[in-house]
């Protein structure tokens, strides 16, 4: 992604602050640098944890699969050879947990009907406009939720996408565009035009 | 006022995103940092599981060879297996069923030393991946396994719990057994398979370290009951 389009992303959301990281710190973390490594570790768990709620889970379960996302990351960044690739890595790892979570639990992605629903360890203090997001992401498979926020909400490329999820460029495509109008119908019948 | 999805999407990340306290996240990534603990280590299962696929593969695969449970039906297996991996191809991130698939093929053309040769270069991959756990399990679950392999994967437990895996990560642990045990010369030595089971280690007890990756030609250095590895 070109660092001019990363810049705005980090102005114009706030999300970002210091992700991704540098590829001199993914080095250093990646050839022992405790201290490089623990600071990558801190940034990206709250961002597991908005990925893992935003595809569905409850809190504590995006709190939990963070947690163990994080722990792979800590044996297989050793292995990453492409410092630059790893942010399209760090989302392959977390997509690679929630797909073993699934699994562990006797489940494939399309029986995951839950949606991004309140519960008791959430404290997130919902708007309207949160409320409004979570049902339209309810109308979403998992898969489309997950392209969809890799695409919007962390600006991966299609490519990116594609080779993390194994998916084909074309395929993410369509699934982005197919999430985007889904969510936009969905957003139209919560949000009816007043003319 | 028009309402923008995707904006709001954005808001709403950032919001999930800030109920992450620092403090979380910091404590979070120092327990990642850690050796995780036993009971919520992926370590033994890791083990378990790449102990019981090599176990499977050097008995099943070989005994297989040895026994004509299938004549005259050469593609038999492989047609089985083909039926398995069609509903497991989907998930797969790391050709684990691909992987197995080309191992079947191989013990089908009674190529036992090339067979280990595979699955040993196999589980060294899987081991490596982003999620060895679920890549051995897919690996496994292609492959198949027995009653008579279970029994003797004790044994090779025995040898995992003993490891000092204070300074390794759990693939390297893994592959440490995987070098341990699959040798080739188990194939052209000793058809092996349950009747036959590898034992502990010989004279070095359950603190045994890791031995060195052993490469064909080398001989069993470290199980008795296989070729080579008897006193």
């Amino acid at each position: 992604m070109p660092e001019s389009d990363r810049q705005s992303r980090i102005d114009g959301s706030g999300l970002f602050r210091a992700w991704p990281p540098s590829v001199e710190r993914v080095v250093a973390a990646r050839d022992g640098d405790r201290i490089a490594l623990g600071e990558i570790l801190e940034q990206g768990f709250p961002k597991l944890v908005a990925f893992y709620r935003g595809s569905g889970l409850r809190h504590a379960d995006a709190d939990e699969l963070a947690s163990e996302a994080l722990e792979g990351m800590v044996r297989n960044l050793p292995k990453l050879r492409e410092a630059a690739a790893f942010e399209a890595w760090f989302w392959s790892v977390a997509r690679n947990r929630f797909r073993s979570m699934l699994r562990k639990k006797g489940r494939n992605e399309r029986e995951l009907e839950y949606g991004p629903v309140a519960d008791p360890s959430d404290l997130l203090i919902e708007t309207e406009e949160h409320q409004k997001i979570r049902e339209a992401m309810k109308q979403l498979s998992v898969r489309d939720r997950q392209v969809l926020w890799l695409r919007e909400v962390e600006g991966l490329t299609h490519d990116e996408i594609a080779g993390r999820m194994k998916m084909a460029t074309g395929a993410v495509r369509v699934a982005a565009l197919r999430a985007r109008r889904r969510l936009a119908d969905v957003y139209e019948g919560l949000h009816p035009d007043p003319d | 006022m028009a309402h923008d999805p995707i904006a709001d999407l954005k808001r709403y990340a950032a919001a999930l995103e800030a109920q992450v306290s620092r403090d979380r996240s910091r404590h979070a990534a120092r327990m990642a940092l850690h050796t995780p603990s036993p009971a919520r280590s992926p370590r033994r299962a890791v083990i378990a599981i790449a102990t019981t696929v090599l176990m499977g593969v050097s008995n099943v695969a070989l005994a297989n060879v040895a026994d004509p449970a299938v004549p005259g039906d050469a593609l038999y297996g492989l047609d089985r297996a083909y039926e398995q991996v069609g509903s497991i191809f989907g998930s797969s991130d790391t050709h684990a069923g691909e992987r197995a698939i080309e191992v079947l093929a191989l013990q089908e053309r009674g190529k036992s030393a090339e067979v280990l040769a595979h699955v040993q270069e196999t589980l060294m991959d899987l081991l490596g991946s982003d999620d060895p756990e679920a890549a051995v399990e897919e690996f496994t679950s292609v492959l198949g396994n027995s009653d008579a392999v279970r029994n003797t994967v004790e044994h090779l437990l025995d040898v995992a719990k003993g490891l000092d895996t204070s300074s390794e990560t759990v693939s390297d642990v893994a592959r440490s057994i995987v070098t341990q045990i699959t040798l080739p010369e188990q194939a052209r030595g000793n058809p092996g398979g349950p009747e036959d089971p590898p034992g502990p280690p010989d004279d070095k007890g359950p603190n045994t370290a890791p031995t060195p990756p052993v490469t064909p030609g080398q001989g069993n250095q470290g199980l008795p009951g296989q070729k080579g590895g008897k006193p």
